[in-house]
């Protein structure tokens, strides 16, 4: 099988359809290095990759004309020139949707899951599957609760939810399976500016209960 | 000149502005979006001499009723749909008329363009509608209206002549292997069995109806699904995604329809029988 290395991490690559690209880590690596690598590779707009999508445990590209492995090789790390930011999120818990599926199944009461919430920071690994969803590391397993039976044919913009072991953001008005437990009072996405979304890979957000 | 105003009277089932779609920002989590018959756009675009990849309606079984207060220049191409007017050809609409465009008789989608050059919002680059109302653009409804700025009359008209195409013959579609192809039960069901597409279809994905599939994992990690994925659920059942459909995803891929194949799967009626090959 080919590879290729970007950084220290080895790479597989393997085709998905005639023009897409997938490059899966060969050893277990972390899930920011993946995260970190995509937002390298979209930014610095390499010659012939003309989208990056990254996936959990991997990063596909599509490929045009022009592309050349070496690119990837001596890609350069966006995370070694800059500072990585501090947010502090304000939520309006009270219009949380699901706080009774929530309690049920984390066994603790609304204001102690709130304040766990809010008792450390997330990080900003990836975001994606639909418009301006913006998925967070960092929840505690305890706090983890399943995702919804049916899916909730619009979820309100700025919702905060959680879905299996994940803590996310929908920005924009969606369907969704996630748990809600409340709305963002900022947004980090706004499909009007270039690019849309002010966090990077890696910057911390700590949310701040709304009075 | 005065811009032509073109006013939705009836929406018809699904009609929608799409150009060639949001490219480049899949990374954010952007679907696409843009036509699903790419061939039919451009060549209704040719046609009124509007430039390659730009705004049409994409009509989506059952036509909408439009009033035109100006004349106008349009092409029908793609399904074909009931109306009086010819398909393929360039059509001279007078003013204050009404177009009345019925069911798509032969395929599922037609596309209208109408010659100038369009005033519609923009979002990422593209003034296709979504699915969902995250960029503020949408299908059509009634009481919308579309404006378009006339080009001046020395620009020339395409004399290219366009035969129309029998989609409703198309019982076959070739496919590639998808990342989890090798994880079914039966790695060659996909070719063996008879697939037709369920009405409840939209233009994020269109739902497969036929026998129950088998494939050793029910989920996969989050990883990226391109137009065109065959995806399998944890009930059995298939789906592809289509332009409006999430850029990444947790069932798995179990086949791909290439790109010069989906335009063919995208004119296939609901609940008739088809084969994919290999």
């Amino acid at each position: 099988m080919h590879k290729i290395s970007i950084s220290e991490y080895s790479f597989s690559l393997h085709k998905y359809g005639s023009d897409w690209l997938m490059l899966k880590p060969v050893d277990v690596i972390p899930k920011l290095a993946i995260a970190t690598i995509a937002e390298s590779i979209y930014k610095q707009k390499i010659l012939g990759i003309q989208e990056v999508i990254c996936g959990v445990e991997d990063i596909s590209l599509m490929i045009s004309s022009g592309f050349n492995e070496k690119d990837l090789k001596s890609l350069k790390f966006q995370k070694n020139f800059r500072k990585i930011e501090s947010y502090n999120l304000v939520v309006d818990f009270e219009k949380g949707l699901d706080w009774e599926v929530i309690e049920k199944h984390s066994k603790l009461k609304k204001a102690d899951f709130i304040h766990q919430i809010c008792s450390k920071d997330f990080v900003f690994s990836m975001s994606g599957f639909l418009p301006g969803f913006i998925y967070l590391d960092g929840l505690e397993t305890g706090l983890g609760v399943p995702r919804k039976e049916m899916v909730r044919p619009l979820v309100p913009a700025n919702s905060l939810g959680i879905g299996g072991s994940q803590i996310g953001i929908y920005t924009m008005p969606s369907p969704g399976g996630w748990n809600l437990i409340g709305e963002c009072q900022h947004s980090f996405f706004d499909p009007n500016t270039t690019p849309p979304l002010s966090l990077q890979v890696g910057d911390k957000i700590k949310f701040i209960p709304k009075k | 000149m005065k811009p032509l105003k073109i006013h939705i009277l009836k929406s018809g089932l699904y009609t929608s502005i799409q150009d060639q779609g949001r490219k480049k920002f899949s990374y954010f989590g952007i679907p696409v979006s843009g036509y699903l018959d790419e061939q039919a756009a451009n060549r209704a675009l040719a046609i009124v001499g509007n430039p390659k990849g730009s705004a049409v309606l994409e009509i989506n079984q059952l036509g909408p009723t439009l009033y035109f207060e100006e004349e106008a220049y349009i092409s029908l191409t793609g399904g074909t749909i009931d109306t009086e007017l010819q398909m393929n050809k360039g059509i001279h609409i007078p003013a204050k008329s009404i177009l009345k465009l019925g069911s798509v008789t032969n395929g599922m989608r037609t596309y209208l363009a109408i010659r100038g050059e369009w005033q519609v919002k923009q979002v990422f680059n593209s003034c296709s509608a979504f699915s969902y109302p995250s960029f503020g653009i949408q299908a059509l409804t009634k009481e919308d209206y579309i404006q378009i700025n006339p080009f001046d009359k020395n620009i020339k008209k395409s004399k290219e002549k366009f035969t129309s195409i029998d989609y409703n013959a198309i019982n076959r579609i070739s496919i590639l292997a998808g990342p989890e192809t090798d994880l079914l039960q039966d790695t060659t069901v996909l070719e063996t069995e008879t697939f037709r597409i369920s009405p409840h279809s939209n233009r994020m994905a269109a739902l497969l109806e036929s026998k129950t599939i088998v494939c050793k994992v029910k989920e996969i990690q989050s990883s990226a699904i391109i137009p065109g994925t065959i995806q399998l659920l944890p009930n059995g059942k298939l789906f592809v995604i289509l332009n409006d459909g999430q850029t990444t995803g947790g069932y798995p891929r179990i086949g791909l329809i290439p790109n010069e194949e989906l335009w063919k799967f995208n004119q296939i009626k609901p609940m008739k029988e088809f084969h994919f090959s290999r």
